[in-house]
């Protein structure tokens, strides 16, 4: 009589943890669904008039979208739902402006192609300063992307020589992140905890950076048309846009390909002539389509 | 007895068997003209008398009762070929569209290889911009022989060139002491010729292409060779450039660590102004290989593709594709489109990204399609049914 209640417990536990396994499992896979379209910035019907959208910087504590417009000069608030809140041109200083990232001290940083200088912006002091950084030899340096970390520390991506570089609080270059002998110029990084993950588009490998200033992996991506966006995912998945072919691309983290959705065209869930992706603060992704002139939200 | 008696059957059985065949030779001759088939070179068949292992004599479903279609019929043989068609990255088009006999004669021809016409007169009916008078020509191109550097069919090259970089000049040019002490002791091996020769012909013995940057002509390389050959090497003249490159799209980060000029630019000499190839396109297909790949698969094509620079600016522009005149490129050589066509701009709304519509809403100009005008689809109804789905 014991050794068969003994059994039946031992059954009931059995079933519990497979049926844990199973569940969780299944919520994996439910959590790796296809991407749906969930909305679009700006809103069809917001009145809202963007022309060139280049960048989008997300502020993951504000739940904030902020559009970079390169064609109208100005920077564009959305809230978390994708409703308007405010244009803003830095009092006309802005001059197709390409990229910008947000400390926690609310100071912004925008990249300036217009006159190619590096804007800090400090909208509480109404204060806006152009800056001209450079390397240690005197080589001026011409800023295409700005990121900034949890430490409020700047990361600037270099055109001229395609490197990404870190700079100090008088804008000196203490770190200079460049890829192998056949690197062709990163066009891309992204900011992921302490690493830095970069895409040389035309030599298609993704590298990550540690502390150091050499890479600590090198990934060489095959298939691509034309690749100049990246994002990781919290699984280590790589997503790469294909600014030609109107694709994200899906990579494992050795480089192997998984899939990719999405294709070129002027409908949702079509591309033309995309120009960044990156994932907002509920992993939702994020495409700015720089053809069809708005931010594809997408979400799973 | 009965030795002689199966001789006697096995020669009645072959007479049997073979007596079509030759009859078959005579037949097709009693109404096609033997003269027509007969030159210096014969093909093997024809000489034969084999018109049936290329021609069905009753019906077929190819024209000129081919038994196959007119590539795969050819390539059944010639597997040499057959060969290149499969592993070449970049073929030559007839032999991609398999128009075999748009070069060669399938019968009889006066010509090596069976080729309608002497190599020359046949490469330059289709490319007549190559056919060109240089004060001093390189001797296979004023012979005609372009097979000498050009693989007919197909090659690792867009050039279809024989051999990559050097070794093709070096197949008959001897690396000597004068030509090292002329390149600078440099070597040779590692060299690309092209890049500073043309091929076919120049001003000069040394073939050395028609524009020259000043300071190579004036041989000053202190000028630019005096220190760093990075980007400021270039702008320590050519300065007021930068500034051409303050767009959204621009091409100046393209070479890494490396000086981005130099990746479009010769710094020594060109065919054209600005130091360029005349054959725009060679330059810009090092980056972009999937815009011309996509292009050769399509049927339809804007004319002069490979000149790049007539629609696009090559430095920078704030639009996608860095286009000359945005979304406005196409009236640079069609203005007068503008006056019958399908309404443009803030009239026109595209439904699909509520975008003004522009030319190449309609029109792929840039790597073609495979509808006439080079559309995005039918013009029938294909293409106007994304926007009017009532249509």
């Amino acid at each position: 009589m014991k050794d068969t209640g003994m059994k039946i417990k031992l059954s009931v536990k059995i079933y519990f943890v497979v049926l844990v396994l199973i569940s969780s499992l299944c919520g994996s896979v439910s959590a790796a669904g296809p991407w749906n379209y969930l909305r679009q910035l700006p809103a069809a019907d917001s009145g809202v008039k963007i022309t060139l959208p280049s960048a989008l910087f997300i502020d993951a504590v504000a739940q904030r979208y902020y559009v970079v417009d390169a064609g109208l000069g100005q920077l564009v608030s959305f809230d978390k739902d994708g409703k308007f809140l405010a244009a803003f041109n830095a009092g006309g200083e802005l001059k197709t402006p390409l990229s910008m990232a947000r400390t926690s001290t609310g100071v912004l940083w925008v990249v300036n192609r217009g006159d190619n200088k590096l804007l800090y912006i400090n909208p509480r002091q109404q204060k806006v300063q152009h800056y001209q950084p450079s390397y240690p030899d005197g080589t001026v340096i011409r800023p295409a992307k700005v990121a900034v970390d949890a430490k409020n520390r700047l990361f600037v991506l270099d055109q001229r020589r395609g490197a990404i570089l870190r700079l100090d609080d008088d804008l000196r270059v203490v770190r200079n992140y460049s890829g192998d002998e056949s690197f062709r110029g990163f066009v891309d990084f992204k900011l992921k905890g302490h690493d830095i993950w970069a895409l040389d588009g035309l030599a298609r490998k993704i590298y990550r950076f540690g502390d150091g200033n050499q890479f600590e992996q090198r990934i060489a991506l095959t298939g691509l048309q034309f690749p100049v966006a990246l994002e990781v995912d919290t699984a280590g998945q790589f997503y790469v846009l294909d600014r030609h072919a109107g694709t994200v691309e899906v990579f494992g983290p050795q480089g192997e390909k998984r899939f990719d959705f999405l294709g070129k065209g002027k409908r949702h869930g079509q591309l033309w002539y995309p120009k960044d992706l990156l994932f907002d603060w509920d992993q939702r992704l994020c495409i700015v389509d720089e053809g069809n002139v708005r931010v594809d939200i997408l979400t799973r | 007895m009965l030795l002689n008696k199966l001789t006697k059957i096995l020669i009645l059985l072959s007479v049997v068997l073979l007596l079509p065949v030759a009859a078959m030779a005579v037949n097709c001759f009693k109404c096609h003209d033997a003269a027509e088939f007969k030159g210096r070179v014969v093909h093997a068949p024809v000489a034969d008398g084999d018109c049936l292992s290329c021609h069905g004599p009753h019906v077929s479903r190819y024209k000129k009762l081919l038994l196959r279609q007119e590539k795969d019929l050819c390539l059944e043989c010639h597997e040499q070929v057959a060969e290149t068609v499969r592993s070449k990255p970049f073929l030559h088009a007839p032999v991609r569209d398999g128009l075999c006999s748009s070069c060669h004669s399938p019968h009889a021809s006066e010509q090596q290889n069976l080729l309608k016409k002497s190599v020359g007169e046949l490469c330059f009916e289709c490319h007549e911009g190559t056919r060109k008078k240089y004060q001093v020509s390189h001797p296979p191109f004023s012979r005609g022989q372009c097979n000498a550097c050009h693989a007919a069919h197909g090659g690792d090259d867009n050039r279809l060139l024989k051999n990559v970089g050097s070794e093709l000049c070096f197949g008959c040019h001897d690396v000597t002491k004068k030509l090292k002490t002329e390149h600078l002791g440099r070597d040779l091996t590692s060299m690309d010729c092209l890049a500073c020769h043309n091929p076919h012909g120049g001003k000069e013995k040394s073939l050395l292409r028609s524009v020259s940057h000043a300071p190579f002509a004036e041989k000053n390389c202190q000028v630019c060779h005096g220190g760093d050959l990075g980007i400021d090497s270039c702008l320590q003249c050519h300065a007021d450039v930068l500034s051409s490159f303050n767009y959204a799209h621009n091409h100046l980060g393209i070479a890494g660590r490396e000086n981005p000029c130099v990746t479009c630019h010769n710094p020594h000499v060109g065919d054209r102004k600005g130091l360029l190839p005349e054959n725009i396109g060679d330059v810009c297909r090092d980056c972009h290989a999937d815009t011309f790949a996509q292009r050769e698969k399509n049927l339809y094509k804007h004319s002069g593709w490979n000149s790049c620079s007539d629609c696009h600016n090559l430095h920078g522009t704030n639009g996608p594709a860095m286009l000359k005149q945005g979304e406005n490129v196409c009236d640079l050589c069609h203005d007068q489109h503008k006056g019958f066509t399908h309404p443009l701009g803030a009239d026109a709304i595209d439904p699909r990204n509520n975008q003004p519509m522009d030319c190449l809403t309609c029109h792929n100009s840039n790597t073609g399609s495979n509808y006439r005008y080079f559309l995005r689809g039918s013009g029938e109804r294909g293409l106007c049914v994304q926007c009017h789905q009532s249509y």
